[in-house]
């Protein structure tokens, strides 16, 4: 995190008294006790799980049984891989367009900035064009992927999370502009909006699952009252996945939007008073102070967003199983399956790791890109 | 509160750094069980006495979901209607009246398709259920492992009759020679009818009996004649959420002479002619709204009993719900044969003993008796719910054969019925064949495309 | 010019209001509130369209709700469907299980996170700062997908279907030591000082003077990890197969499946109702808590 530093940057105690009172042995006996606990379930529960997962991978490990067997990196082939795979420049030239063009636009703001930030340049170009040359990548006329289904549950879940994302950011910032102020009832709005927050996923799935149902749901009714008749939300291979994005952005916007209110209300009050001093219309304070005083809510408004959204199970899981077809199948999802439908225990975490690693490498190019100071 | 804390924390943590100091090499327990210790384990579950068994409790896992409030303790078997409520008196009955007081506690609330990752978790965690219900169709993987007691052996102890069993269920209790099951129906699709809407239709004989469609183009006209004369949609079929569609390309692509796998299930053969044929047959009738594509398990049952659907395919579990719930004359007839051979998707229920990491001869003992009292139940079962009795003498019965629908599908079980391919990792290649069929209705890919990479999914599942 | 709305500015808080320029042409700040109101009230009412017709639907009989079920507000009252909830099912074992993961997980999350943050924040000790870097990285993992060694761990040992699998995994929370670290290295030293001259050892200057000072901060990070913990459910999920074992959150989801629905309406609407119920109450109780949890979590305040 950006603030790691600045927690630990100030001096602890820098009396020098302290030296006759606590010695130096003291301190290293008196930290590791009191970080003890935590480490303990934090090396078992976190840390371990990593490093297991990754050599878990290597195997070809059966739930039910049969002696894990060292099979190298096939499970990352038959993850990642084909028969009859080939590569052609323009393959999916639509995405691969979009991808080089933001990145080549990030590439350059970046390199027009301070000095220090042409590695990060490079670095980002190299990523964007990295996943645009891996995208000419498919099966040729008589090939196939391997596991196909991994390909469509990442793309789900790469879709899942650029729709939810600026859906849920933007709104979260939406409601929080509207709330910062004290005119009355504003706490009772924000307590509205926040509240689905708070609700279990399996009773939001419950809400939501009769509400979108084509026959008995309250929308159906709504729809019925206008001589409408029902939409099958959750059947219609076009509508399933938008349904799950409305569900989560209904459940979880009131998380950003306190975020954004706490952030609002550290914007410096005498900012504003400047700007309107120089003139400045509601439009240019809201670009010029309030967008600047929450770059610190939105980096984190939207790596928590990204990471979670990656990690979408619960309300897929339990409202469409994936379905129709394999429309809304995610990743946590395919790993689940691999492991507990199809026994490959070493597949599903090969799957695990690839999903750390693309985590990790969104976290640490959001902070490059989006920290004040990374 | 603290000292529960306490106490959890510690109870956890030994175990658990145990392990780490393991790590890795605690795969599940029991992967050995088969035949080379089958006999002595026989013995061992033979010599229990009646003296042993008393009081004994075994935990039986199963789907058909949960209706204990609604049967509460009832053993009236005979009055019961539907899955549910017929296997929670069967249990109530077995409790009650079984010699040795053994008393049978349902486990896991699991729905039926999340069933098996919630048994293969207790596999895999050495604490299986005692008794366990499994389709013919996963019985293998369990089998090959050497998760189940073979049944051969154990048949002869309480004397259950495996040779009265119809092909169909002998088959699907069968893995390398051996029996690893009691089998308790052969279950099918079946056209369920709304009487009522074919004769508004037209579509009857003189005795005013639905008369069903013989070829694929008469299939069509009839669906445009009920569109024309009643405005209903001639068939329905949950497409949505449910498997029943992929079942019904299944059946169409046997009826032609295709299959899902090759003769030696070593590869994939949904990309044949016939599966070709069947799949544009299916898209043409939902594409000519003659059924609706959108509809989940739910909307199609309910399409049906509101009386806008003149054909249901649906199972044979619905056939006694249907007869006393539908507000109209009700037929169940066999699922129609379009192109030559009679053929219709069929699985099996049928009754397994995991082996256990303590092997207790008394639990086992128990578990035999629970599923032998099951296996003489199969009348009550078949009647109960509308399923195929597992067992000749049952279907040969005058009282089966007298009981309502019965005879409207009895050919189902005798030629009709084709059991899905009994083989290893059945999951991954069902998951393969029902994604490629719905990324054809639901993701815009061709008949081709979909059939073509479909059958390489399933040739790659068939041998992971 | 700034005009600031009177009524706006509580005197005690630096917080503006949006500064209003009020322009001519302008409408009058009276009607601008009501078109404010109006327009939020609409907005909060559709947000709470879908948690009111759960409330509705539970309070409807079930064979009312056969016929139809898409009214907001109910046709017919009854609470059968609420006492049914405790009558049968699972549901109380359910509670049970969910209240002990709960409080269990969040007292003992609060408890390490506090001595951890503690010892980041006030102890000088060698490869402290890498310790915390190692542990802020934790942030990143992702911890859905991490379930497959979680779970070889737990049923390896036989430790599938105890309170122990279901608690464990959940403690190890870094979010919590960040935010317990940065709230300690905000205490100022002198309040130690005086504590350490009077020879007081480390664990009674935390326990009694840090602890104290810090309740805001626990509090808010003990309702945060209730409500998270509450509503896990992929990890209750895999590692729990027994029905006695499921939490509210999975044994709700259970019951959410195809062939259930059709006939009990009432009865699954009224069983996700009061399995929200302690969530919504410690809502309406420790809103601010919760709030304050978040954004400390957010590096905020």
């Amino acid at each position: 995190m950006t603030s790691s530093d600045t927690v630990l940057r100030r001096p602890v105690t820098a009396s020098p008294r302290r030296k006759q009172t606590l010695s130096r042995r003291t301190d290293v006996r008196d930290g590791l006790l009191f970080l003890a606990p935590f480490l303990l379930v934090y090396a078992l529960f976190l840390l371990y799980p990593v490093v297991q997962s990754v050599i878990i991978s290597g195997f070809k490990w059966d739930l039910l049984g049969a002696k894990p067997k060292f099979i190298g990196l096939d499970n990352y082939t038959h993850m990642l891989w084909g028969t009859d795979i080939q590569w052609s420049p323009g393959h999916a030239w639509v995405a691969q367009l979009i991808i080089i063009t933001i990145t080549l636009l990030i590439a350059r703001s970046l390199f027009l900035r301070a000095g220090r930030r042409r590695a990060g340049a490079v670095a980002v170009a190299v990523v964007g064009l990295g996943i645009a040359f891996v995208l000419g990548f498919h099966p040729g006329p008589d090939g196939a992927w391997n596991d196909a289904n991994f390909w469509t549950s990442l793309q789900n879940t790469l879709v899942f999370t650029l729709v939810s994302t600026p859906l849920l950011v933007g709104l979260g910032l939406g409601l929080a502009l509207l709330l910062n102020n004290k005119r009355k009832a504003g706490g009772f709005y924000r307590a509205i909006f926040f509240l689905p927050y708070v609700l279990p996923v399996s009773a939001v799935t419950l809400i939501w699952s009769y509400m979108l149902n084509p026959d008995r749901g309250l929308i159906a009714g709504f729809l019925n009252w206008f001589g409408l008749s029902g939409i099958p939300f959750l059947s219609d291979p076009n509508l399933a996945m938008p349904s799950i994005i409305v569900t989560t952005v209904w459940w979880s916007v009131g998380f950003n939007l306190v975020l954004f209110l706490a952030g609002l209300q550290d914007v410096e009050p005498s900012l504003y008073e400047a700007a309107s001093l120089d003139g400045a219309g509601y439009w240019k304070k809201f670009q010029h102070v309030t967008i600047p005083g929450l770059s610190h809510v939105f980096v984190l408004v939207i790596i928590t967003q990204v990471i979670a959204s990656f990690q979408v199970f619960g309300q897929v899981y339990i409202m469409t199983k994936g379905g129709p077809g394999t429309s809304t199948e995610v990743l946590i999802q395919h790993i689940y399956e691999a492991g507990f439908k199809n026994y490959q225990l070493g597949y599903a975490s090969a799957l695990s790791v690839f999903l750390f690693v693309v985590m990790a490498a969104v976290s640490a190019i959001q902070f490059r890109l989006i920290a004040k100071d990374a | 509160m603290r000292k529960i804390h306490r106490r959890i924390a510690l109870t956890a943590a030994i175990p658990v750094i145990t392990a780490l100091a393991f790590s890795g090499c605690s795969s599940s327990a029991s992967s050995d069980g088969s035949a080379a210790g089958a006999d002595s384990t026989d013995a061992a579950i033979s010599a229990v006495t009646d003296a042993q068994l008393q009081g004994a409790s075994i935990s039986l896992a199963r789907f058909f979901g949960d209706c204990s409030d609604t049967v509460g303790d009832s053993t009236n078997v005979s009055t019961t209607v539907g899955e549910c409520a017929t296997i929670t008196a069967l249990t109530n009955k077995f409790n009650a009246e079984n010699k040795w007081g053994i008393k049978v506690t349902r486990l896991g609330g699991a729905s039926w398709d999340s069933y098996y990752d919630t048994l293969n978790s207790a596999f895999a965690g050495g604490t299986p259920p005692d008794v366990a219900i499994m389709h013919g169709s996963s019985l293998v993987d369990y089998a090959s492992r050497g998760l189940l007691l073979p049944t051969d052996g154990l048949a002869k102890i309480t004397d259950i009759d495996l040779s009265d069993a119809v092909p169909a269920a002998k088959t699907a209790i069968g893995y390398d020679g051996t029996d690893y099951a009691v089998p308790f129906d052969v279950h099918a699709a079946l056209a369920h009818l709304n009487v009522d809407l074919w004769k508004q239709a037209g579509l009857i004989d003189a005795a005013g009996n639905p008369v069903m469609p013989t070829t694929a183009d008469e299939f069509l006209a009839d669906a445009k004649t009920m569109k024309e004369k009643t405005g209903k949609n001639f068939m329905g079929v949950a497409r949505s959420g449910d498997q029943l569609g992929v079942h019904v390309f299944e059946s169409l692509l046997q009826q032609g002479g295709g299959d899902i796998l090759n003769a030696d299930a070593t590869a994939g053969a949904i990309d044949s002619p016939q599966g070709t044929t069947a799949l544009d047959f299916m898209n043409k009738v939902f594409a000519e709204g003659y059924a609706d594509g959108n509809q989940t398990y739910d909307a199609a049952q309910q399409s049906f009993l509101g009386g806008d659907t003149a054909m249901l395919v649906n199972g044979t579990w619905v056939v006694d719900q249907y007869r006393t719930t539908a507000p109209f004359t009700y037929k169940a007839a066999n699922f129609p044969t379009l192109f030559g051979t009679p053929a219709v998707w069929a699985d099996s229920h049928t009754w397994t003993i995991p082996v256990q990491p303590q092997a207790d001869p008394v639990k086992y003992r128990a578990a035999l008796e629970f599923i032998t009292f099951l296996y003489a139940h199969d009348q009550d079962w078949a009647l109960g719910t509308g399923h195929i009795s597992a067992r000749t003498s049952v279907l040969n019965s005058d009282t089966y054969k007298a009981a309502p629908q019965r005879a409207n599908y009895a050919d189902t079980g005798l030629t009709i019925a084709r059991p899905i391919p009994h083989i290893a990792n059945w999951p991954a290649v069902s998951k393969a064949l029902v994604n490629a069929i719905e990324s054809n209705w639901f993701q815009g890919s061709s008949p081709s495309d979909a059939l073509k990479s479909g059958q390489a999914n399933i040739t790659s599942a068939l041998n992971q | 010019m700034v005009t600031v709305a009177p009524s706006a500015v509580a005197p005690d808080t630096a917080v503006p209001s949006r500064p209003i320029p009020s322009k001519d042409g302008q409408p009058p700040k009276r009607a601008r509130s009501v078109r404010y109101h109006a327009f939020l009230i609409i907005a909060a009412g559709t947000w709470f369209l879908p948690l009111l017709w759960m409330i509705s639907l539970a309070l409807t009989p079930n064979d009312v709700l056969q016929t139809s079920s898409t009214s907001l507000l109910p046709t017919a009252l009854t609470l059968d469907n609420l006492f049914n909830v405790f009558n049968a099912g699972d549901l109380l074992r359910w509670f049970l299980n969910s209240f002990v993961v709960t409080t269990v997980t969040t007292a003992l999350t609060v408890v390490f996170c506090a001595m951890a943050g503690y010892a980041f924040a006030r102890i000088d000790f060698p490869g402290r700062r890498a310790l915390f870097v190692v542990v802020i990285a934790g942030l990143m993992v992702p911890r859905e997908g991490m379930f497959i060694p979680l779970f070889l761990l737990f049923s390896g040992t036989g430790q599938q279907n105890t309170y122990d699998a279901l608690i464990l995994p959940r403690l190890a929370a870094p979010l919590g030591v960040f935010i317990m670290t940065q709230f300690f290295s905000k205490v100022p030293a002198e309040m130690e000082e005086a504590a350490r001259i009077d020879g007081a050892t480390r664990w009674r200057i935390f326990v009694s003077i840090m602890l104290p000072l810090a309740r805001p901060a626990m509090a808010s990070l003990a309702i945060f990890t209730f409500v998270l913990t509450w509503n896990d459910y992929l990890w209750p999920l895999v590692i729990s197969t027994k029905t006695e074992w499921f939490t509210v959150t999975t044994g709700l989801a259970s019951l959410q499946s195809n062939f259930a629905a059709t006939t009990n309406l009432g009865d699954l609407m009224a069983r996700g109702l009061v399995g929200s119920l302690p969530l919504l109450v410690v809502f309406l109780l420790f809103q601010r808590q919760l709030i304050r949890g978040i954004t400390l979590g957010s590096g905020e305040k």
